[in-house]
């Protein structure tokens, strides 16, 4: 998109947006750099500290360690970089798949419309966690690749619904019925005339669905099904924590505020775009 | 021969049972400051002066009905509610309860048992030898499909000669045969029993059975020895944890088989709440198994350097509660050998020994265990102990259901648990390492073959009790030990906790979860 075009109100940045910009950014370069930036090895016990209960936060384990004396600041990191390539990965089949479903029907109506949104209430009549919770069990093995699969072959639908109404009314501009009648092919009119205007919602939508797929890889790994033990999850850091939370509370705390904190910045991007986008539609 | 030790269904139902129970109860419940005591508490059950016991549990109980009853809880209250020829003491060690005394032919295939004289049922009806020829009948026979039929399926003919003696006849000698009749399978039924209403022979008696809700049992008036206990015992079935601490705190509940994960380590660590633990170890071996004929297993220096790499105590503390196994058999058994020491955790030297055995790390190891969140801390603990000494783990966590099958079929290694149907070493060995056992499904999962401990284990089994049996079993754990099929890692501890004013609760080695003796203030 040509940003000389933008007008001069719009230029005025929002600081929520930049804090959920940076906030992001900064998750995603703590994930890619996991490695280099965590302390200890996220499995491995450090022999140092007794294996029972978990040790509070120390100057040599900053957030202290698990019941099995491994790091958890560590293990928070690399957990990071799980979650994000999780929820990434499937936010990314989720919005093509949506986007996919939603532009079809919303261009060719009729039949196609109807066939793809019945699969769409069909898909979202299932409460999203016990798809999930039924897919991830009877998967053969259960990894980061099959996790995004489940994840974003459940999550798809509601892309798909903004995305059929965005094209309903973009099929009827002007300048798409001129190309029609031009004898642009349909692949044209979708690729030039289509699918360009469709960007600001798309970043709306993948902004939103990474905080929901994030939250639900977080959720599977909580209820035992994510990505197996050890990987160091924040679901199964969660589930962890459960059994001491009498005795070592802020266990708890750690990966519970790594996923507030994801959710909320990627929420925030979303919320933020929009507003820009509608204020942009107005003016 | 005795045919519960062949690969039936048997062994693997108490192993199903016993991993369930590891499952749930070192994670039991924890009450608040053990609180007022308010002398009897609710549950169904009142009236002035007598005493109600509350036991609440999330498992159900599925039959009470003796030829049927296997699951913790089902065999739980027919123990309560009956008699049989031979208990148990606290040390596992049989005594006579309904028989006086018993010989064995020279051939020792018969038994003859002779039964105390004034043994009565809860209606009064005098309990006879008759009453346990029909008993076992009823659980040999197909139409019945008893769960404990294996057991009996040696037996080729009870005799009831008169009212005060039973013989047994078998079709080989069995020298567990005691133990068998020892069973809540083999207690006294009268004739045309109805499977919902037995009639008592024990300390208790049933009042009501509603499967899956409730169980209530009143003291059988008949019973001498149930003096001074609890007059009335009530079952609550399916309460999950959280529920059934909130309803200890309330008083509503008595006692707990044991303590939910949540409140486990803060009860454990209140020198208040002392009082309200009972813990016991049972006959229960945890163990990391290993496929023997699977790389880098079959190398027997790999299993040993893998042995040192593993740190027992660690085990026992992320468990939270455990004795350390420096045996295979577990320490009810009479072939136990306490004296026992099994080396500590030597990381240098196990890393040599690798060296000298030539390992080098090829593919993963894969590493079957349960899904539930304890399983998987203490599996992860052996998974980064072989780590650091260079040998690579995979876990495996699948439903219980899927890991029974799976470790059976093939697996690489698995983290188990296994416990012997009754007090017996033959009971607990012989299904998990005589090669008779090998193939897809089997108990003898680590695929161990060695002809001089198929022998000694055949030998100690027709061999009478005493130290000639045992030093048998030993020689063939000897071996066991040398080779590690099975590295040892520690043993089951139970956990029972109640309100201040419940006394006598134990942890029985043989019955574990037990409903009698328990009293009230």
């Amino acid at each position: 998109m040509d940003g000389s075009e933008v007008g001069p109100e719009r230029k005025r940045r929002s600081p929520l947006l930049v804090f959920g910009l940076l906030l992001a950014v900064g998750l995603i370069l703590t994930g890619v750099f996991a490695p280099w930036l965590a302390p200890y090895d996220p499995l491995q016990p450090d022999p140092r500290v007794p294996v029972g209960l978990p040790a509070p936060p120390s100057s040599q384990h900053l957030l202290g360690t698990d019941s099995r004396a491994r790091d958890v600041l560590s293990r928070l990191i690399h957990g990071a970089r799980l979650s994000l390539s999780v929820g990434l990965g499937a936010m990314v089949l989720a919005v093509g798949l949506g986007t996919l479903v939603g532009v079809l029907a919303g261009y060719f109506r009729g039949s196609v419309d109807v066939l793809l949104m019945r699969l769409t209430d069909v898909v979202m009549a299932f409460p999203a966690i016990l798809l999930a919770l039924a897919a991830a069990t009877v998967l053969p093995q259960r990894n980061a690749w099959t996790l995004i699969l489940v994840i974003g072959l459940i999550s798809w639908t509601a892309a798909a619904r903004i995305f059929r109404s965005e094209t309903l009314s973009l099929r009827e501009r002007v300048y798409v019925e001129a190309a029609r009648s031009m004898g642009a092919s349909h692949g044209r009119i979708l690729a030039r005339h289509i699918l360009p205007h469709l960007l600001p919602t798309l970043l709306v939508v993948a902004s939103l669905s990474t905080a929901a797929t994030i939250l639900m890889d977080a959720g599977l790994s909580f209820l035992n099904v994510g990505v197996p033990a050890p990987a160091p999850t924040w679901g199964s850091m969660l589930l962890d924590a459960q059994q001491y939370y009498s005795v070592a509370p802020w266990l708890a705390v750690w990966p519970g505020l790594a996923v507030l904190l994801t959710v909320a910045s990627f929420n925030l991007i979303a919320f933020e775009l929009r507003r820009r986008e509608s204020r942009g539609a107005k003016g | 021969m005795s045919l519960r030790m062949h690969s039936g269904p048997f062994p693997l139902a108490p192993a199903l049972r016993a991993l369930l129970l590891a499952g749930i109860l070192p994670l039991a419940v924890g009450c608040g400051g053990g609180g007022e005591s308010t002398g009897s508490s609710a549950g169904g059950a009142g009236g002035s002066g007598e005493q109600v016991l509350t036991v609440a549990t999330a498992e159900v109980a599925s039959s009470v009905d003796p030829a049927m009853a296997f699951d913790t809880w089902s065999t739980a209250i027919v123990h309560a509610v009956t008699r049989r020829l031979v208990d148990y003491d606290q040390d596992a060690k049989l005594i006579p309860d309904l028989a006086e005394r018993w010989e064995t032919s020279s051939d020792g295939k018969t038994y003859t048992f002779h039964l105390k004289p004034d043994a009565k049922f809860a209606d009064g009806t005098p309990i006879e030898a008759k009453h346990f020829q029909s008993a076992i009948r009823r659980v040999q026979d197909p139409e019945t499909g008893s769960p404990g039929a294996d057991f009996y399926a040696g037996i080729s003919e009870v005799e009831a000669p008169d009212a005060r003696t039973l013989v047994v006849k078998l079709k080989a000698p069995d020298p567990t045969l005691p133990n068998v009749m020892g069973m809540t399978f083999a207690a006294p039924i009268q004739e045309n029993p109805d499977p919902m209403r037995p009639v008592s022979s024990g300390p208790y008696q049933l009042e009501t059975f509603e499967p899956g809700s409730q169980v209530v049992l009143k003291k059988n008036p008949n019973d001498t020895a149930a003096a001074g206990w609890v007059d009335r015992i009530v079952i609550q079935l399916k309460v999950e944890e959280p529920l059934q601490m909130t309803r200890l705190r309330n008083g509503e509940v008595d006692l707990l088989p044991g303590i939910p994960p949540a409140e486990y380590a803060r009860v454990m660590n209140d020198p208040s709440e002392k009082d309200n633990v009972a813990q016991g170890v049972v006959n229960q071996t945890w163990y990391f198994g290993v496929n023997v004929t699977h790389a880098p297993w079959d190398n027997p220096r790999v299993r040993e350097a893998a042995f040192l790499a593993l740190n027992r105590a660690n085990q026992v503390s992320v468990a939270g509660a455990g004795q350390v196994a420096n045996a295979i058999l577990p320490p009810y058994v009479p072939a136990y050998d306490a004296s026992r020491k099994l080396p500590d955790q030597n990381v240098a030297r196990a890393k040599q020994l690798l060296q000298e055995a030539g390992y080098t790390p090829g593919k993963k190891s894969v590493m079957w265990l349960s899904n539930s969140a304890v399983y998987q801390r203490r599996a992860e603990l052996i998974q980064s102990d072989l780590a650091a000494i260079g040998i690579p783990v995979e876990l495996r966590p699948v439903t219980f259901s899927e890991y029974r099958k799976g470790y059976r079929n093939d697996a690489d290694c698995w983290y188990g648990g296994w416990y012997p149907d009754f007090p017996d070493a033959g009971n607990f060995l012989e299904p998990v390492f005589h090669s008779r056992n090998i193939g897809p499904g089997k108990n003898n999962a680590a695929h161990y073959r060695n002809p001089q401990v198929d022998t000694l284990l055949e030998k100690a089994r027709i061999t009478p009790p005493g130290d000639e049996r045992i030093a048998l079993y030993r020689q063939a754990e000897d071996i066991l030990l040398k080779d590690l099929p099975w590295m040892p890692l520690y043993y089951e501890m139970e956990t029972r906790y109640f309100r201040d004013n419940v006394e006598g609760v134990v942890v029985h080695p043989v019955w574990r979860q037990m409903l009698t003796g328990i009293r009230k203030q």
